[in-house]
This record gives structure tokens, sequence and C-alpha cells, in this order.
């Protein structure tokens, strides 16, 4: 079997977080031509678009971009793996020859004027009914609880702290530092994790994404055409996704595994490489203890020790696995897997700046959707696979 | 002490009747597959053989052990007084499945896994009863 050559020839970002007045479908037309041009592509040579959003786009965008005699239009949907996902697929249809150059867009629009970030998802939420109202009407209601919940089981059973999962973002927070695109860039102190306040005990606001408003859009075309074309390639060396399934029974891993492994060890096993030869991690992190869990599950620390890892300094702009280099979604922007893939083509590129990590000639992206239950890698380079 | 009483209220469906309607009694079963596995109460599938055709189980003996739980703290009422937090747990029933609801008549401080449990049944205002639990 042989596997195709393809990359990421375009990236597109708009401006994120409290930009009011505007519709998700603006903001994905915006990001869209802004990959394009970023390209060296006219809009008229993108033949496909895979879009993806918590809520605020929908088939309409065709419309909106004008666009003519599409190869390839879908909306796509795994949540946190969905960006991961949406460059696979693109990347087989540019390889089959089905289009030439696809655009994969993540939009979403959540952020009304005078509405606190926490509300901006709760309010779409109807009252359940049956047994699983149950859990919401004690306390479980949408992802921050549901991923406390995760976070306590990983606690007990390895005995991962806060302190563990705020060592992630006084990192992260030290990398957004450094990114002028990142909504938070005020450097934060452990003792600051510390005395943010409860979201869900175990977590506090400081282990908590951010919400934003805004677009990002990366265009796929194959290794070949894309060398040709106005930004350095970043080649897809593997790629992988994983969707676990854990059961809620006796013996059962909730909150103690992720898609990572699998996902890992398809897209590693595609690229011959491993995880000692990845030098930026771009990791999911919708909370900091999905960073914890996602490290072990790569096999980047052993199992049950991605709170010690953490807290070494390993992740920081000093540490041995330079990891979420723009801040991540705890402290950059919230564009779900489109916020780790971003950074990545940045950083494989050699394009960030006062962040740039010197050794980027693999750089690992991870997507992680639902609570730890679905899952996409993808393995970049500015080097393409021999 | 966390009675239960901050627990908001659940309706039923027409599949979950049976599930319901045992509460009322204080009976808590769950999910049976044509092999005799039992599942967790919401499952459609039996997380041990994929059946799915499933039943209600014979009552269950409403012992469980904590796996694992979140605190949500409340925010000060309109009098000043701060409500009892919500207290969410999955709890493995020793019956084998998971039920995920909240715990009664317990102190967060004194929660760890592995904590023995019992079933208790609430009934909100305009609500089904449904199965909680506390320290057995």
């Amino acid at each position: 079997m042989t596997l195709p050559h393809f990359a990421i020839a375009g990236l597109g970002v708009t401006e994120m977080g409290r930009i009011y007045g505007r519709s998700a479908t603006s903001f994905a037309v915006e990001a869209i031509n802004l990959a394009a041009i970023n390209a060296g592509l006219t809009m008229n040579q993108v033949d496909g678009v895979l879009f993806n959003s918590n809520g605020g786009l929908n088939m309409g965008l065709q419309r909106a971009l004008g666009a003519r005699d599409l190869r390839l239009y879908a909306e796509l949907q795994g949540y946190g793996s969905s960006a991961g996902s949406m460059i696979q697929y693109a990347g087989m249809a540019v390889a089959s020859g089905m289009a030439t150059a696809v655009a994969c867009v993540y939009s979403d629009a959540p952020l009304t004027e005078g509405v606190g970030a926490g509300a901006a998802y709760a309010a779409k939420r109807p009252r359940a009914a049956g047994i699983n109202a149950i859990a919401i009407a004690c306390g479980l209601a949408g992802a921050n609880p549901r991923y406390a919940l995760a976070a306590r089981r990983h606690m007990e059973t390895y005995g991962t702290t806060s302190e563990q999962f705020g060592a992630v973002a006084v990192q992260q927070r030290a990398w957004a530092a450094m990114n002028p695109a990142a909504q938070m860039r005020e450097p934060i102190t452990l003792a600051d994790h510390q005395a943010s306040r409860w979201i869900a005990d175990p977590l506090r606001l400081l282990d908590c994404c951010l919400v934003s408003n805004g677009a990002v859009a990366v265009i796929v075309t194959t290794a070949e055409r894309a060398r040709d074309l106005a930004q350095p390639p970043v080649h897809v060396l593997g790629w992988g996704q994983a969707h676990p399934g854990v059961t809620m029974e006796r013996g059962g891993r909730f909150g103690l595994v992720s898609g990572a492994v699998g996902s890992g060890a398809t897209a590693f096993g595609m690229a011959g490489i491993t995880a000692a030869d990845v030098k930026v991690a771009e990791i999911y992190d919708c909370y900091t203890f999905t960073v914890v869990i996602s490290l072990e599950d790569y096999g980047f620390c052993a199992k049950g020790e991605g709170g010690a890892f953490a807290a070494s300094g390993a992740l920081g702009p000093n540490g041995t696995l330079p990891t979420n280099t723009g801040g991540g979604q705890l402290s950059s922007y919230y564009m779900w897997g489109m916020t780790p893939l971003a950074e990545a083509v940045i950083q494989a590129r050699g394009q960030g700046g006062e962040r740039q990590v010197a050794d980027h000639d693999v750089v690992l992206v991870s997507g992680n959707g639902g609570i730890l239950d679905f899952h996409s890698t993808l393995l970049l380079s500015p080097e393409e696979r021999s | 002490m966390n009675d239960g009483t901050q627990y908001g209220p659940v309706d039923r469906d027409a599949a979950t009747a049976t599930f319901f309607d045992a509460a009322a009694r204080k009976e808590l079963v769950v999910r049976a597959c044509r092999a005799g596995h039992l599942s967790p109460p919401e499952a459609l599938s039996c997380t041990t053989c994929r059946d799915d055709v499933l039943t209600w189980s014979a009552p269950l003996s409403g012992d469980a052990t904590l796996m694992t739980w979140i605190v949500v703290h409340a925010r000060p009422g309109a009098d000043g007084a701060t409500p009892p937090p919500r207290i969410a747990a999955a709890v493995e029933l020793a019956e084998g499945p998971w039920v995920t609801t909240g715990l009664v008549h317990v102190e967060p401080s004194t929660l760890h896994a592995g904590l023995p449990l019992r079933v208790h049944f609430i009934r909100p205002a305009d609500s089904e009863a449904y199965p909680v639990f506390g320290p057995a």
C-alpha cells in the first residue's frame, strides 16, 4: 500500500475573542479567503470545503463563499477531534484526485455582548429527560463537570494533583506571552492558579479553556503542488484516529485513558517514527487535565506520570518537550482542534517569531473530542516523508 | 449536611418508565441483556456483549462503591446563606454497572475512591423519584 503525500499549504486566522456583531459564517468566509491568499491560491482554485463548528455553521457556507462547482463539500463533526480528521479526509481526497485544494475550516461565534463566557454555550442546552437527566440534575451539565469527573478519577488513581494541572496552565501562559494573537498574555503563577475559583472541583477557572469568536482555516493539497505555492509546505507524515468507547462499568477506564493511545500508534506507525522523535507537541487542551492524560497516552511519559512530567517544566519555553507553544486553548483562543493545528503549522514553517522552537522537524497535533471519547492525531513536518 | 434538596427535577420518558416506577418503590434496576449481563441504566447496547435487546433487571442490592466525584459549589442566595454544594459522582454498583448521580449525607473532604455507599431515593418537587447514594 502506498501512502498518499499531502501537505498544508495555507493558513488563515481571523481576529479572535470578543469580536461582536459577526456570524460564524462571516468569520469562516474570511478565514478561508485568508488561507487561500496565504497559500497563493485564488478562491476559484479552492475546489473543496470541509467545515466544523460548535453550532455556528451550516450548509449555507457554500452560498456565503460564492463557491461554484466544488468537488468536495461537507460538514464534519467529531468535536475536538474534527480539525485533525478534516485534514485526513481532505488529504485522501487530494491524493486521489477527487479535489485539488481543500479548505478545512472551524468557525464559531458563541459570545454575545454582555453575556459571560461561561454561559455562552450553556444557554443552548434543552432540559433532558430519562436516565441521563439524573446526572444533569445533580450537577453534571456540560463539559466542565464531566471533565472534572474524569480528572478526579485520574487524581484518585495516580495521585495527580491540582498543582500539577496548574503547572500546565502556567507554562502555556508563558508561551502565550510571546504570541501576539493570544487572548490572555499576562503571565500567571502557580499561586494564581490555586487561587482561581472553582468551576467544578477539582477543576479551577485556570484549568479551563477560553471561549472565542473567530475562525481558522487551512488549505490541504498534494505535497507536489504544495512545493510550488507561496508558503513552505507542511507535510503530513502520519495520521490516525481512535474512538475508544470507554464503558461505565466495573473495570471501565473512564478518566484513565484517551484515544491518543490508538490514534498516536496509527500515526507513528505510518510515519515510521516514535514519540521520542517529536520536537514540538500541540496537544488539545480543553482543560489542563486533557494535556496531562494525552502526554501519557502518546508515550511522552509513563501512564500516571503526566502530572509529574508537566510539573517538571518540560512543557514550557525552556522545556524538553515544547508544548502548546502559542498558549493553547487555555491562553490563546478556543477554536477546538484548529487551535493546536494552526500553531503546529506556524511552528513547522518556522514562522513562530519570538516563540519559534529551533528544532521543529516533527510537530505532533492532538485533537480530543467528547469526554475523552474521540481522538485524531497528525504528525507534521517541513520535510516530506521519504 | 447535604440532604439531597439541592438536586434538580428529573422527567421520565417512554423508555424509562419502568426505571422511575421502580425508583418510586425505592428499588434500583439497570439494563439486562438476553445473556443476563447487566449494563448501566442508560445503555442501549450491552456493555459486555453488545446485545441490543435489553430489558430491565430485577431490583439490585443498592450497595455501591465511589469511583469518582465532583463538587459544584453554590453561590450565596438572596438571604446571604450559601446552599450546600452539589456532589455528583460515578458509583460502581455491587453488581458491576456504574450509575452517575448525586451523593447525599457526605462532606466533600471525607470522600475518596473506594468509599462504600448505599442507595437512597429522593423526589424533588415536580420530579420523578430517582436514586442517589450516601455512606453505607
